[in-house]
C-alpha cells in the first residue's frame, strides 16, 4: 500500500474548487436564514415580537418553535434539547427564531428587527462553583471508585490538597455551521449539512418534522473542520433549515456567521477540580480523592460520555491503587458544551499530570521520578481503575524513542545551566523542559456506537464507487478508506471514486468521532470489497478452471495461472455472467463491553501510546511564553498513511497548545460570551508553533488487536501531548524565583496566569 | 484608458466585470461569492482576522498586487480597480506552482483556509522581499489554519519559492470612480479641494481605508448617504523626510508607513510588523488609525512618546495640534465634522536619545495589545535628563503619562525606575477585560520598566522574548 499518498482533495483545496455547502450554486427560490438569539441568560420567554418585519421593503418570514410539526427536540442522549427556545431562555445567545429572506444580508438585517421579551425570574448560574453549591446538575454524579481511598489516605506519609481550573475551548473550525435543505415530493427532504453525524441529522430532522427517517436524505461531502463541534450540534441547524424548508416549501440555507457560531454552539467543557492525594515519600500514589466539575451548559448534549472519558483517562499511564473520583456535570446558563477532540480525555489527563507535578514540587524531585514509580507495570499493576487490563504497555518503548529523538538527558542539563546563567546575570528569561507520556483508549465508551457500514459498487468498466458512514472533515478519512478498497482489489487508488456521505446509501451510521473513523469505516469497506472480490474469484476460478487459491490480484490486473486480464475486463466479465458487483459491508468492534452504572468493563478495543517533550521559554517580567522546541513520538500502529497521520499529530498538538495557552473564553457577568471572533479569541498563529518541531511515528509498531491492516487511530491522542508544554511552563515558572508557585497556574496559561504564578 | 467606460466596472481576474444590483452595504467578499459566483474565496470570520477571504488588490498602475481581506473592503472602494481571487491564480488543470506545492506538501487538511494562504504566499512572491522563515511568517500572519499546525504550509511556500512565479498585474482604469450603490454614493475625490466641496452634502462619512469602519453593519445609517473615500487624495499620500522630522500623509497605509520608517526609526519595525496583518496594513491608513481613537492603538503610544504633532485640515484651513491633545475620551477626539487629519509629523529620535516600544498581547501576531509602552529618553551620567512615556491599554485613551515622566526626571536610572514601579498605580488605573486583568496590566507594566532598566544597563535595544536567540 502507498503510505505517502496525498489527500484526495488537496489540489481542489488549493485552487478553491473544493465545494463546501455554502459554495453550492443557489437555486432561484433559495431562502437564507439568520437566527434571532436571546439577549438574556435565564428567564421566561414571554413574547417574540416580529411586527417590524411587516414594514420592511423586502420579503421576510419568521419561523419559531410554534411552527414545529413534530417534537422540538434533538437531544442525542436525553430528551429536552430544543432547536428553538419555547418556554424558557436558558443561556445568553440561545436561538429563539429564524428569519428567512431572499438574501443573506436581508435575513441578517430582518433578524435584528425581532424583539424578544423575557421575564427574568432568577439570576443565571454561570460558574462551576455556583452550580455545585446550588446542586445544579444535568445528571447524577458519575463515580469512579476503586479500593478504599479513606484508608489509603490515612496511611499515607504525605498529603496534598488543592484545586485548579481547566478552561474550555472553541472549536474554531474555519467553516462555520451550515445546512441546506431541499424539499421534494411526498414529504421527502434532502439535507446537506456540515455534520460529523449525518445519521443524527436524519433522525433529528425526522423527529422535528414528524416524518419517517426513510424520507430524509442526509448528505455531507466535506466539512471545513469539525473537531467534535459538529458531532451533535450540527443537528440543531440542520433541523432549523429543514423546518424552514418544511414551512415555506422552498430550499433554505442556514449559515451561521462567526459571531453566531461562537455564541450559539457548544465548546470543550471547562472543568474545575478539587483534589486530595495521599502518597509516599518517593511519590508513589496511594489514594486519590477527586471532585471533577464539568460545565455541561444549559442541556446535557454529550456531557455524560465526556465526563466518563475524563474519568477513564485520569489514570493516564499510571497504576492507581485507590481512587474515588466524583464527576459532576454542572447545569449552567451558558451554551451547552459538546464534543471536542479528546472528548474529556485531555481534561482527565491534565488532572493527573497536574497532581503529579505538584507532588514533584512538594517533594523537590523531578517529575519523571514521580512518574517512574507509578507507571503501569507488572510490578505496580496493570489493571485500570475501571477494570480493563493494560496488557502490554508501550510506555518504555515510546520513551526510548523519544529520548533518542529529543536528546532529553543532554537538554535537561543545558536548560538547567541556561537558567542559572539567567539568574546570575539578572536576565528575565527562564526555560522549562517537560515530558508528557500518554495512553488513550480507542472506541466509543458506548458499545453500540462502535459499528459501521459501507457500500462498494464496481461498475462494468472496472471503476469503483465507494461510500461509507464516515465524514471527511480534513482528517483524510476518505483517502484512507479508499486506500483500503484499492488494496483489496489491488488497483490504483485513483480508480476508487470517493463519494459524499449519504444516509440513503449507508444507513444507521455512527458519528465520525472518537478517533474511530478509519478503524470502523476502513473495516466495513474492506468487508464490502472483500465480498465482491470473493465473488470475482469464484467466477474466475470457474472460467479458467483453476482453484480459487490460484487467483491472484495484482497491479490492477488479475491472474489465474497463465491467464490474465485487467481489472476492468474482469468487471465486465462478471457483469456478463450475471455476478453481483455491489456489496454492503459491516463492521462491529469486537471484545468491548461496558457497565456505565459501575464504570467498569472493557470499554476500549485497544490503547494508543505517545509521548512529547516540550521546551518553554518565559519572560518573568511580562508573563510572555514561547515554545522553543517539541519532540513527539506517536504510536499509529502500522500507519495506513504516514502523510495523513503526521498531519494529524502536528495539527492536533498545535490545537492542544492553543487550548492550554492563548485560547481564552471570556463571559460577561450577564452570561454573554465576549470572545466571539478571532479578533478577541486567539488561536495559535504560524509563529506560535515550536521553532524546532520533530514528529515521528513510533517505529516497529503494529496493533496487537486485529484492526484494519494493524493500524491505530490518530485523531485525538496527539492533542493532549500539548500538556507537555503546559508542564514545561510550570517548570519555567518554578525556575523563576523563590516566590514562584507553579501550582497556581490554571489553564490556559495566558500571560496573566503565568505572571500571577511567578509572583506567587 | 477608455473614458467611455461606465463607472461600475471592476477588473476581476483580468476580466472587465460590470457591477449591477449591488447594495452599498455589500463587501467585496459578498460580491465575488454571491454575485460573481466565485466561491473559492471563503468567509471565515467577516472581521478581518482569519484571512480566509484574502484577495489581491491592484489599486495603481505602478503598485504591487497587495493582499487585503475582502470582507473588510466595500464594493464602492474598488470600482475601477483590479482584484485577483483564487480562481485567477490557477486551477486543477493548470495550477500555479504554489498550488501544486500546497497539494504535494500536505498543506491542506479541511481546505477551507487554503485559498487565503495561497493568496498571502503569492503576495510574497510578488513583493521584492527575500523569502525565508521570517518573511513567510510575516506574509501569513493574517491567516489562521485550525488543522495543520502551519508547518506544512510554511514548507509549501518555501518549496514554491524556488520558482517564485509572481502573478502578472493587469491593466485597468487608473482611478477610483464615484459610484452610487443603493441609496449611498461613494465619492473618490482626487484632491483636498474636491473633498471640501463634497462636505457640502448634508450627511457624510469619511472613509480612510476602512478596516475599522467597515466592520460596522450597516456602514452608514439610512440618513448618511454619502461616503467620502480619502485614499485617492494626493495631498494625503505624501511623505517628507527632513533631518529631524518625518511628515507622513494621513492616507499612507500602515504597510507604507512601515517601509518609510524602517530605516529611520528601526525600533518601530517590530511593533509595525505586529500591527494587524499584511492584509490589514495594506488597507488601513495611519490617519484612519489615529482618528478611530481606540484606547489601545498600537501606533498611538509610539507617536505620543515621540511627541508627534498632527496637522488637521478642514473648512477653516490648516491647524496643528500635539497628538497628546487630540484624544478627548473613549473613541472621541477633537476632529470637527468637516475636519480630517492631513498628515502627521514625527520628530526623528535625536542622537542623544533612546527609544523603546513594546507590546504585550495573548498572541504574538495579529492581536490587539493588552498593554503597550513606549519610552523616549535621554540619560547622562546615569541620570535621566528627559523622558517621554506613553501607554496603550491603560485608560480610555492612548495616554501620554506626563506626571510619571515628571517624577522620573532628574533621578538616577535605578531610583527613577524604582519610583516608577512603586508608584505606577497612581498614574494608570487599567480595567480588567478579555485581554487581561487590571492586575496583569499593572504588574506587566512594572515588568516592562524592569526590562527598560536592563536595556539601559546593557545598552541593548530591546529584550523581548521573540528576539531571544538560543546560543
Amino acid at each position: 500500500m502507498n503510505k505517502m499518498i496525498l489527500h484526495d482533495s488537496s489540489i481542489r483545496h488549493a485552487t478553491g474548487q473544493a465545494i463546501y455547502i455554502d459554495d453550492m450554486p443557489a437555486q432561484e427560490n433559495l431562502l437564507h436564514g439568520a437566527l434571532v438569539l436571546s439577549k438574556n441568560a435565564y428567564g421566561k420567554l414571554k413574547k417574540i415580537n416580529s411586527s417590524k418585519l411587516l414594514k420592511l421593503p423586502f420579503y421576510s418570514k419568521i419561523i419559531t418553535a410554534k411552527d414545529i410539526p413534530g417534537e422540538n427536540d434533538i437531544g442525542p442522549i436525553k430528551k429536552g434539547e430544543p432547536i428553538l427556545a419555547e418556554d424558557m431562555i436558558t443561556y445568553y445567545g440561545q436561538p429563539v427564531a429564524v428569519v428567512l429572506a431572499k438574501t443573506y444580508q436581508e435575513a441578517l438585517y430582518a433578524s435584528s428587527m425581532v424583539d424578544v421579551e423575557v421575564e427574568v425570574i432568577a439570576d443565571p448560574i454561570l460558574t462551576l462553583d455556583d452550580a455545585y453549591q446550588k446542586k445544579s446538575f444535568l445528571i447524577d454524579p458519575i463515580i469512579l471508585e476503586k479500593g478504599s481511598v479513606e484508608i489509603e489516605m490515612k496511611n499515607s506519609e504525605c498529603k496534598l490538597s488543592d484545586n485548579f481550573e481547566i478552561g474550555g475551548q472553541d472549536h474554531f473550525y474555519l467553516e462555520t455551521h451550515v445546512a441546506l435543505t431541499f424539499p421534494g415530493e411526498n414529504e421527502e427532504f434532502t439535507v446537506w449539512s456540515s455534520s460529523q453525524h449525518p445519521t443524527e441529522v436524519q433522525h433529528g430532522v425526522s423527529n422535528v418534522l414528524n416524518i419517517p427517517a426513510a424520507k430524509i436524505e442526509s448528505k455531507v461531502r466535506r466539512l471545513g473542520g469539525g473537531f467534535g463541534g459538529k458531532e451533535s450540534q450540527a443537528t440543531i441547524f440542520a433541523a432549523i433549515s429543514a423546518l424552514s424548508a418544511f414551512v415555506t416549501k422552498q430550499p433554505v440555507k442556514i449559515r451561521l456567521n462567526r459571531h453566531e457560531d461562537m455564541t450559539a454552539t457548544g465548546k470543550r467543557h471547562n472543568f474545575k477540580v478539587y483534589y486530595n492525594v495521599g502518597f509516599s515519600k518517593n511519590g508513589k500514589l496511594n489514594g486519590l480523592d477527586l471532585i471533577l466539575l464539568s460545565n455541561g451548559g444549559n442541556v446535557l448534549d454529550l456531557s455524560g460520555p465526556v465526563m466518563t472519558r475524563a474519568l477513564t483517562h485520569l489514570d493516564n499511564c499510571y497504576y492507581l491503587k485507590s481512587i474515588k473520583a466524583k464527576g459532576y456535570v454542572c447545569k449552567t446558563n451558558t451554551v451547552s458544551n459538546t464534543a471536542f477532540r479528546g472528548f474529556g480525555g485531555p481534561q482527565g489527563m491534565l488532572v493527573i499530570e497536574n497532581i503529579l507535578y505538584n507532588i514533584s514540587k512538594y517533594l523537590s524531585k523531578p517529575l519523571d521520578e514521580i512518574r517512574k514509580v507509578n507507571y503501569y507495570s507488572k510490578v505496580n499493576g496493570l489493571t485500570t481503575p475501571y477494570g480493563q487490563n493494560v496488557s502490554k504497555p508501550r510506555i518504555n518503548k515510546v520513551l526510548r524513542q523519544l529520548h533518542k529523538l529529543s536528546n532529553y538527558s543532554g537538554r535537561i542539563k543545558s536548560v538547567k545551566s541556561f537558567n542559572l546563567k539567567q539568574i546570575h546575570q539578572g536576565y528575565p528569561f527562564r526555560k522549562g523542559l517537560a515530558m508528557m507520556p500518554a495512553k488513550f483508549g480507542i472506541s466509543f465508551n458506548k458499545p453500540s456506537f462502535n459499528q459501521a457500514g459501507a457500500l462498494v459498487n464496481v461498475y462494468s468498466d472496472g471503476s469503483i464507487r465507494l461510500n461509507h458512514g464516515g465524514t471527511e472533515m480534513g482528517q483524510g478519512l476518505f483517502i484512507k478508506v479508499a486506500q483500503v478498497v484499492a488494496e483489496c482489489f489491488k488497483v490504483p487508488v485513483d480508480q476508487i471514486h470517493i463519494t459524499s456521505t449519504n444516509t440513503a446509501e449507508v444507513p444507521n451510521t455512527s458519528a465520525t468521532a472518537a478517533s474511530s473513523g478509519s478503524d470502523l469505516n476502513g473495516m466495513a469497506a474492506w468487508n464490502a470489497a472483500d465480498q465482491i472480490k470473493k465473488r470475482m474469484i469464484s467466477h474466475i476460478a470457474q472460467l479458467f478452471k483453476k482453484s480459487k487459491s490460484d487467483i491472484i490480484f495484482y497491479n490492477g490486473r488479475i491472474r489465474a495461472g497463465k491467464n490474465s486480464m485487467s481489472f476492468s475486463e474482469l468487471a465486465h466479465s462478471c457483469w456478463d455472467n450475471r455476478i453481483s458487483l455491489s456489496s454492503t459491508g459491516f463492521y462491529k468492534t469486537p471484545k468491548i463491553h461496558w457497565n456505565q452504572d459501575k464504570l467498569y468493563g472493557h470499554p476500549y478495543f485497544y490503547f494508543t501510546w505517545g509521548a512529547a517533550l516540550s521546551e518553554a521559554l518565559i519572560d518573568i517580567n511580562t508573563g510572555e511564553s514561547r515554545i522553543i522546541r517539541a519532540d513527539i513520538i506517536q504510536d499509529c500502529g502500522k500507519s495506513l498513511n504516514e502523510n495523513i497521520d503526521i498531519g494529524q499529530i502536528e495539527g492536533g498538538f498545535i490545537q492542544g497548545l492553543g487550548w492550554l495557552t492563548c485560547e481564552e473564553l471570556v463571559f460577561a457577568s450577564n452570561g454573554k460570551l465576549l470572545t466571539t471572533g478571532p479578533s478577541t479569541y486567539k488561536l495559535p498563529g504560524s509563529r506560535d508553533i515550536p521553532r524546532k518541531f520533530n514528529v515521528k511515528l513510533l517505529e516497529k509498531a503494529d496493533n496487537d488487536e486485529k484492526t484494519i491492516f494493524r493500524s491505530k487511530a490518530v485523531g485525538e491522542p496527539p492533542l493532549l501531548l500539548a500538556i507537555s508544554y503546559f508542564l514545561a511552563i510550570k517548570e519555567a515558572i518554578r525556575a523563576s524565583g523563590l516566590n514562584a508557585r507553579p501550582e497556581l497556574l490554571n489553564a490556559p496559561a495566558t500571560p496573566s496566569e503565568i505572571l500571577k504564578s511567578i509572583k506567587g | 484608458m477608455d473614458l467611455l467606460q461606465p463607472s461600475n466596472i471592476i477588473y476581476v481576474n483580468g476580466k472587465k466585470t460590470i457591477i449591477s444590483n449591488v447594495d452599498h452595504d455589500i463587501t467585496v467578499l459578498d460580491l465575488i461569492r454571491t454575485n460573481l459566483k466565485l466561491s473559492g474565496t471563503k468567509e471565515g470570520c467577516a472581521e478581518g482576522d482569519c484571512g480566509a477571504c484574502s484577495i489581491l488588490l491592484h489599486d495603481g498602475l505602478n503598485s504591487e498586487l497587495k493582499p487585503v481581506n475582502s470582507c473588510l473592503v466595500r464594493v464602492g472602494q474598488v470600482v475601477g480597480k483590479g482584484i485577483v481571487t483564487i480562481e485567477g491564480v490557477g486551477n486543477d488543470i493548470a495550477p500555479h506552482p504554489i498550488q501544486t506545492a500546497f497539494s504535494e506538501e500536505n498543506a491542506s487538511q479541511c481546505g477551507y483556509c487554503t485559498p487565503g494562504f495561497i493568496i498571502s504566499g503569492i503576495s510574497l512572491f510578488n513583493s521584492n522581499k527575500k523569502i525565508n522563515d521570517d518573511t513567510i511568517n510575516d506574509a501569513i500572519s493574517g491567516n489562521l489554519c485550525r488543522c495543520t499546525g502551519y508547518s506544512p504550509i510554511i514548507k509549501a511556500i518555501k518549496v514554491a519559492s524556488k520558482l517564485r512565479k509572481p502573478l502578472k498585474t493587469i491593466k485597468f482604469l487608473e482611478h477610483n470612480k464615484d459610484i452610487k450603490l443603493g441609496n449611498v454614493t461613494y465619492y473618490n475625490p482626487k484632491n483636498l479641494e474636491e473633498m471640501l466641496k463634497l462636505t457640502a452634502h448634508e450627511n457624510y462619512n469619511f472613509l480612510a481605508g476602512g478596516t475599522d469602519l467597515n466592520l460596522r453593519r450597516p456602514i452608514v445609517n439610512e440618513k448618511k448617504n454619502v461616503i467620502i473615500c480619502l485614499d485617492s487624495i494626493v495631498e494625503l499620500k505624501i511623505n517628507k523626510i527632513t533631518n529631524d522630522n518625518l511628515i507622513i500623509g494621513s492616507c499612507v497605509s500602515i504597510e507604507g508607513f512601515l517601509e518609510i520608517v524602517k530605516n529611520k526609526i528601526p525600533q518601530l519595525v517590530e511593533i509595525l510588523q505586529r500591527f494587524g496583518s499584511p492584509q490589514i496594513r495594506n488597507q488601513g491608513t495611519i490617519g484612519g488609525n489615529i482618528s478611530t481613537s481606540s484606547p489601545i492603538g498600537d501606533l498611538a503610544p509610539v507617536l505620543l512618546a515621540l511627541n508627534s504633532k498632527i496637522n488637521l485640515f478642514g473648512h477653516n484651513g490648516d491647524t496643528s495640534v500635539l497628538l497628546r491633545d487630540f484624544y478627548l475620551g473613549y473613541r472621541k477626539n477633537i476632529l470637527k465634522k468637516d475636519q480630517i487629519i492631513r498628515s502627521i509629523e514625527i520628530p526623528l529620535p535625536n542622537g542623544g536619545y533612546k527609544f523603546f516600544c513594546w507590546k504585550l498581547s495573548k498572541r504574538y501576531d495579529q492581536d490587539i495589545s493588552t498593554i503597550s509602552l513606549s519610552i523616549y529618553l535621554k540619560t547622562k551620567n546615569n541620570i535621566i535628563e528627559d523622558i517621554h512615556i506613553a501607554a496603550g491599554g491603560v485608560a480610555e485613551i492612548p495616554k501620554y503619562l506626563e506626571s510619571l515622566c515628571k517624577i522620573m526626571t532628574g533621578k538616577t536610572i535605578e531610583v527613577s525606575i524604582l519610583t516608577a514601579i512603586n508608584q505606577i498605580d497612581k498614574f494608570v488605573q487599567p480595567i480588567s477585560d478579555l485581554r487581561g486583568t487590571s492586575n496583569y496590566r499593572i504588574e506587566s507594566l512594572k515588568g516592562l520598566f524592569k526590562r527598560l532598566e536592563k536595556c539601559l544597563k546593557e545598552n541593548s535595544n530591546t529584550m523581548s522574548i521573540m528576539d531571544f536567540k538560543d546560543e
